[in-house]
Parts: structure tokens; sequence; C-alpha cells
């Protein structure tokens, strides 16, 4: 089992509820927030109440592994670890998911699909990293010298998404800040969209993150029973 | 071990950092003025846009809907074939009781 039933049960129900805000997030997206100016991309400025969310389901995929590194360095415990490791996919998912869309929206708003601004440039350092720290998990086997170097990984490959936060702050460049207290702003249609947006992303990185952790944590179970089951000659450890 | 492990690893990402810091005290001017943007309504607009911007808007949800999509399909069939797996080994050492080693 994956959990206990009242578990899966609330799971469940979050995911239902996540799916279904973001079906009412596009729903509104399309049918009720505004088409922005021309110079913010016009029709595709509809792209930021995915784009934005997604990058906060990045930073958060990010800081789940970072926890989950630090807590396994400190008490290899297999539950730290499948955080971690669920934690850098959710990350990296999001981070494919913020370089794919942010690109289609600069096409309109900027005329080219890339730029070396430094917000995508840190962005893809960023995702790069935590690319190479799954690469790690999945080429180099479940021995806890590759499962201590890989936490190491994470920890000072996390160093990375302040810079990314900051980018905007620190240097100039294209990429917009709309959501900031020096300026920008938001049609209130806007603003209710993408508050409903954020509140799907959040219970979805939530329920993915736990489901992944506790498939992780179930992999792992399984790895025991194989050596349990070879030990006591019950087969060559091929099956299963 | 694990925390000679933990200290190094928080002393590189500490120095990465003070680095970055370094790079971000250059003189960059208002970086945040300059960028900050108003997202507001372009009415009557939508007539003068040169590139189509429906199809690009179609691929973004098309990509994000179908990797969020794919992620969950993904861990669904992990969970089943695990749960299947697991339960396949727990009944074979359930059925050969410790120490009764055949071979």
């Amino acid at each position: 089992m994956l959990g206990s039933a009242a578990i899966m049960r609330w799971l469940s129900v979050l995911s239902i509820f996540a799916f279904g805000c973001l079906a009412v997030t596009v729903g509104l997206a399309f049918g009720y927030a505004p088409v922005a100016q021309l110079s913010a991309g016009g029709l595709t400025q509809k792209i930021f109440y995915i784009h934005v969310p997604s990058a906060y389901v990045m930073y958060i995929g990010v800081t789940a592994c970072v926890a989950g590194s630090v807590g396994y360095l400190l008490q290899r415990s297999p539950g730290w670890d499948a955080l971690a490791q669920a934690g850098a996919e959710l990350g990296v998912l999001f981070a494919g998911i913020v370089l794919v869309t942010g690109p289609l929206w600069a096409r309109k708003a900027w005329g080219t699909y890339w730029t070396w601004d430094p917000r995508l440039t840190t962005t893809l350092l960023g995702a790069l990293i935590f690319v190479a720290y799954l690469v790690l998990r999945g080429g180099t086997g479940t021995g806890e010298a590759e499962k201590r170097f890989s936490a190491a990984l994470a920890v000072m490959g996390a160093c990375v998404m302040p810079v990314i936060h900051f980018s905007v702050q620190l240097w100039r460049g294209q990429h917009p800040t709309v959501i900031t207290s020096r300026g920008g702003g938001l049609a209130p249609q806007m603003a209710q969209t993408l508050t409903l947006s954020f509140l799907a992303f959040t219970l979805l990185a939530a329920v993915l993150l736990t489901l992944r952790s506790r498939v992780v944590l179930q992999r792992a179970k399984l790895e025991e029973l194989r050596t349990d089951a070879v030990s006591r000659g019950l087969f060559d450890g091929e099956v299963a | 071990m694990s925390g000679r492990v933990l200290q190094k690893s928080v002393f590189v990402a500490m120095v990465v950092m003070a680095l970055s810091a370094t790079a971000g005290a250059q003189p960059s001017g208002d970086a945040a003025g300059q960028r900050s943007m108003a997202f507001e309504p372009g009415l009557g607009e939508a007539a003068q846009e040169r590139v189509p911007g429906g199809r690009l808007v179609a691929l973004a949800y098309g990509f994000a809907l179908l990797a969020i999509g794919g992620y969950v399909a993904f861990i669904a069939r992990n969970a089943a074939k695990l749960e299947d797996d697991v339960r396949a080994l727990e009944d074979a050492l359930a059925r050969r009781p410790e120490g009764d080693d055949a071979r």
C-alpha cells in the first residue's frame, strides 16, 4: 500500500480540488481576464496565468529538495531522501514549463523566443543543476554514497535560487516585474485569475510532492524486500 | 561523516552566494524600476496584432497541461506497478519463512 487509506482519500480529494481549480483558472484566463495591452504581449499575456505559478512551484520543489537533502545528511532517513528526490523532480518539471511557456510569450512580447536576460539565464542554469541531480540519482544506483553526494549537490545547487529570484532587481534586462512594491500592477480581473491559479498550483504541488515521495519510499521498500528474498534463496533477484 | 558532507556543502553554498551577492552589488542603476510593468486591458488593440498570439497561447497551455498530466500518469503507473510488486514479494516471502532456504 502507498499509505493509509485516510491519507490516500485526502490526497484524492485534494487532487480533484486542484484540477478543478486549474480548470476554472483556464476558464477565467480566457473568459474573464481581459486581453492585455500589446506591449505586454496582447493575447499571449494569458500565458502569465500558468507561467508565474509554475515558477513559484519550481521554488517549492527546490525548497523541498534542499530540506530533504539537509534532513538526509543529518539523519540518513529514507523519508528525507524521498522528499529530496520528489522535490527535485517537481522543480525540474515546473522549471521546464517555465522555460517553455516563457519563450512562447516572449516571441510575441519581445519579438524573439530567447534572450540572455539574467532571469532567463539563471533559471536555465538552476534547472540544469537539478537535472544533473536527477541524472545522478537515476544513473548511479541507490547506495549510501550516491545519496549523500546527491544531497550535497542539491544543497549547493539551491544557492542559485535566490540569484534567480533577485536577478530582476539586481540587473537590467527585458524580463518585467509585475508583482512588486516598486511599480507594475494588474487589472483586478487579472489579479483574481492569478490568485486562483496560485491556489491551484499550490494544491497540485502538495499532491504531487506527497504522492511522488510515497512512490520513492515504496521503491526503497521493494529493494529491501528483494534483498531479503535473494538472501533467503527465493529467486535470483530478477523477479518483481 | 554525513555531518562533514553537510558542513562542506553549506560552506560551498555560502561562498557561491557571497560571490553572487558581490555581483549583485555592482552598479545596476534602478534595475527593478526599469523592469516594472503594469498589465492592463488593451482595448481594441487585438486587431493590430501581427504575430498570431492564439497559436503561441495554445502551445503554452497545451505543453503545460500535457507535462502536468504526463507526470501524474507517470506517478500513477509507477505506484500501481510498485504496489503489485511489493504485494507479490511479500506473499512470496510469507510463504517461505526465514531460514527455510531451499537452495
